[in-house]
Parts: C-alpha cells; structure tokens; sequence
C-alpha cells in the first residue's frame, strides 16, 4: 500500500477502518489520524501523525 | 479508595518499575505459569515464543498506576483488554493469580529496593485496579448473549483461495448474538498431542440466523488445525466481542484491508452498504487469486461497493 494511493482516497469527514499488517496499518495512521485499527498479532499502540 | 501515602508511593514508584518493564514481564510470565500452569492456556503462546508477548498487561497496569487517582482516565485505553478478557472467559479469581506472580515478579526483579512499603502499596493499588477491571467485565458478561465458550459445529466449508477457508460454524444450541460488525469470536481448539486447549480470535466475516462465518488464513497450530476440520465437527466458541466496531452513523466509510485483515472490513462494508452509506474499500492483496473473499467482494461492487484492489507481490504478510 503506498501513500499515493492513500493520498488519492478522500477520506474528509469519512469513518475510516484499517486492518493488515502493522506496516501498513502505521501507515494508514500516519496519514488519516482519524484510522481505527486492529491487530491480528499482538497489539501495540500506533503512532499518528 | 486507596490512601494518599499509597498513591504517593505507587506514582513515585511507576517509572522504576516502567523501566525495569521487560524483565519484570518477562520474569512475571515464567513465573505465573510456572505457579498457575491453569491460566497458561488462555495465553497465546506463539506470540511468546516469537519473543512479542504482549507486555500489554503489565504495561497496562503501570499505566493505571500513574493515574491511579483517577482511573475513568484509563478507561478507553482499557477497552480491547475487557473485551479479549471476555471473549476467553477471564473471571474474578484470576485476578489474584495475576496480582500475586506479578507482585513477586516486582520483587524478585527489584530485589532490596521493593522495600514492603513499595510492595504493599502496589498490591493495594493492583486490589483497586483489578476491581476495576472485574466490575466492567461482569457487566459485559451480564450482556454476553453467552458466557465462555459453548459448542458449535462446522457447518459448512469453503476452500476461499489457496489460503483461507470459510467456515460456517452454527450454536448446537441455536442461539448467537449478532456480531457488531468488527467483533470477533475465539475458538478453543483440543489439539492432539497439546498438553494445553488453545485459543484464537477470527473476526466474524458475516452473522447468520444461527451461526457464524469466519475466514482463517492457515498459518500456524490452530488455524493448520481449523483447516483439518470438516462438516460436523464440534468446536467450543465464545460471544461476540471487541470494540473495533461499525460505530452507528451516517458518514461515509472509507477502509483500508491487507489480505486477511479483510475480515473485520468485510463485515462492516457490507452492514454500511446495507445502510445506504457509501463505502470504500481498499484492498492490498499479494495477488489475485490470493484475494480473500473475492466473490463476496465482486457481490458487494454489485451493490454499491467502491473496490480499489491493489496486488503488490512486495507485500510483507508480518
Ligand atoms: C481480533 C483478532 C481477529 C482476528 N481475525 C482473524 C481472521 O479473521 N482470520 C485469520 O486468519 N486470522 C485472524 N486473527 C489471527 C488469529 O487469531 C491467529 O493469530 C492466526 O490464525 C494464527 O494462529 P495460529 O495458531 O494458526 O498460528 P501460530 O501457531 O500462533 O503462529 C502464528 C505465526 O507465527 C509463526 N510461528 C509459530 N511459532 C513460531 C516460533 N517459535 N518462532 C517464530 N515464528 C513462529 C507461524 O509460522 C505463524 O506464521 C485474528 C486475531 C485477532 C487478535
Ligand atoms: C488488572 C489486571 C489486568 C490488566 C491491567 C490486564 C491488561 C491486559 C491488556 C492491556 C491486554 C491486551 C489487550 C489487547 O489489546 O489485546 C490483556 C490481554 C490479555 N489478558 Fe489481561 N489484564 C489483567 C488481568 C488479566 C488476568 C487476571 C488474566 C487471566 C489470567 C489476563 C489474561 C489476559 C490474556 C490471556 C490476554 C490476551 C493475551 C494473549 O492473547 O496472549 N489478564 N490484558
């Protein structure tokens, strides 16, 4: 998933939802701090933006 | 309520014991099971052995304790620990269990600095903390539509892509509660040769009338096993439950999955197309044939479902 693509969604005032690997999920955060998360591995606590 | 003296000592004392955090969790861990080998099942012992035990129990009481004098601040960050703690059945008298291993863990890790202030004002302030902890999730067992785990059946079986099957597993006793779409189930697997149960959580793809879909990737021990198990098989399953869920608005959605992190997603794009909201999903998936629950997808762009697939063979599973 690159931050392209996530730049080209538009998420203003849009409930938002990420699941997958933690990569991906830290990068989701990164860019919509509004993103709710969810581990299938372990949790641990992502760091927005 | 704790006295001032307590809170005093127990705050000045946080950090010390954030900073030894590592061996006190790790000592804490070998130390329960080693005492309490009843509760080592309800753990999840690959994520030990990978050395990523969640040190999230501990850490979590450091956390309360630092605001130990005003607790409603740790409340939401609680959450997906009452929630995991009820969907595998965590009850009241474990608590000590954890209270006492993680107490001497402090104490064997600490040595002559845990004077018995230190200690008897973290075992008071754990007391307090725990009763927290027990108070809320003996009401979300009181609004369980089941407590602990109860027999299910495989119903039905879907080889989904080279990885994944579907499983429709169905209450022998009919009823389920309906899965806020994000919640997921654990199941108890009896593996042969294990000398303990093991438990796992798969998100609910979908609630039926009696049952439920869920869609395990074969990975390891119990999801290799899951993939064994054929239509009648009877397998323990506990109550919907976990707080990353649909929240009940009207915005639109926009969600982003990674390969079998389509679960969740899945469930929720389809209850909020079904609402008449607008949904997109963006999926990265290794490659094609490799995309989860790719029919159920195509239904979904049937009927309204904005899909963007993204097949990335970089794509790092871990
Ligand atoms: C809320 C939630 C929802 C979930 N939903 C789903 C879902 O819908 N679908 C799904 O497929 N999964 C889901 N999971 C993940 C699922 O719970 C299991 O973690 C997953 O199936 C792997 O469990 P396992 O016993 O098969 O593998 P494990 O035996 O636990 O192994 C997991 C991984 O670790 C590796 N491993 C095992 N032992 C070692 C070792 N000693 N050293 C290094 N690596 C090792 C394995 O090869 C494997 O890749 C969810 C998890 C959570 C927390
Ligand atoms: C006040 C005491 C306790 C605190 C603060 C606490 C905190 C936590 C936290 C933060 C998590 C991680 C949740 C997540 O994000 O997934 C967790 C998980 C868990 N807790 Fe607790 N917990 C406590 C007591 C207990 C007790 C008494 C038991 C049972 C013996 C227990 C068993 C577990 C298990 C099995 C998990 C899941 C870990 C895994 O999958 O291996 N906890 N707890």
């Amino acid at each position: 998933m690159s931050a392209t693509q996530l730049e080209a969604l538009d998420v203003e005032g849009h409930d938002v939802y990420t699941c997958g690997p933690t990569a991906m999920m830290e990068t989701v955060v990164q860019m919509i701090p509004q993103a709710r998360y969810e581990f299938f591995g372990p949790s641990a606590v992502l760091a927005k933006a | 309520m704790l006295d001032q003296q307590t809170m005093d000592i127990v705050k000045a004392t946080a950090p010390v014991l954030k900073d030894h955090g590592v061996a006190i969790t790790s000592h804490f861990y070998k130390r329960m099971f080693e005492n309490n080998p009843e509760v080592r099942h309800f753990f999840n012992h690959t994520n030990q052995k990978r050395g990523r035990q969640p040190e999230a129990l501990a850490n979590a009481v450091y956390a309360a304790a630092v605001h130990i004098d005003r607790l409603e601040a740790i409340l939401p960050a609680i959450q997906p620990a009452l929630h995991k703690h009820k969907s595998l059945n965590i009850r009241p008298e474990h608590y000590p269990i954890v209270g006492e291993n993680l107490l001497g863990a402090i104490q064997d890790v600490l040595g002559e600095a845990a004077t018995p202030d230190i200690i008897d004002a973290w075992a008071k302030a754990y007391g307090v903390i725990a009763d927290v902890f027990i108070s809320l999730e003996k009401q979300m067992y009181a609004d369980a539509p089941w407590i602990g785990f109860k027999p299910f059946t495989v119903a039905e079986v879907i080889e989904d892509t080279p990885e994944v099957k579907r499983f429709h597993i169905k209450a022998n006793d009919g009823v389920v509660g309906t899965a806020i779409p994000g919640q997921y189930i654990s199941v108890q697997a009896h593996i042969a040769g294990e000398d303990i149960l093991h438990h796992r959580q798969y998100s609910v793809v979908e609630t039926t009338e009696d049952g439920y879909w869920i869609a395990p990737k074969a990975e390891g021990l119990v999801s290799n096993w899951l993939h064994e198990q054929t239509v009648g098989t009877e397998i323990p399953v506990s109550a919907p439950a976990g707080e990353f869920v649909l929240e009940d608005t009207d915005r639109p959605l926009t969600l982003v999955a990674g390969g079998i992190g389509i679960t969740p997603l899945f469930n929720m794009a389809k209850t909020a197309l079904g609402q008449g909201r607008s949904v997109t999903l963006l999926h990265a998936v290794r490659s094609t044939n490799l995309r989860p629950l790719s029919e159920e997808l195509d239904e979904l762009v049937n009927v309204g479902l904005h899909l963007i697939t993204h097949v990335d063979d970089t794509y790092q599973v871990a």
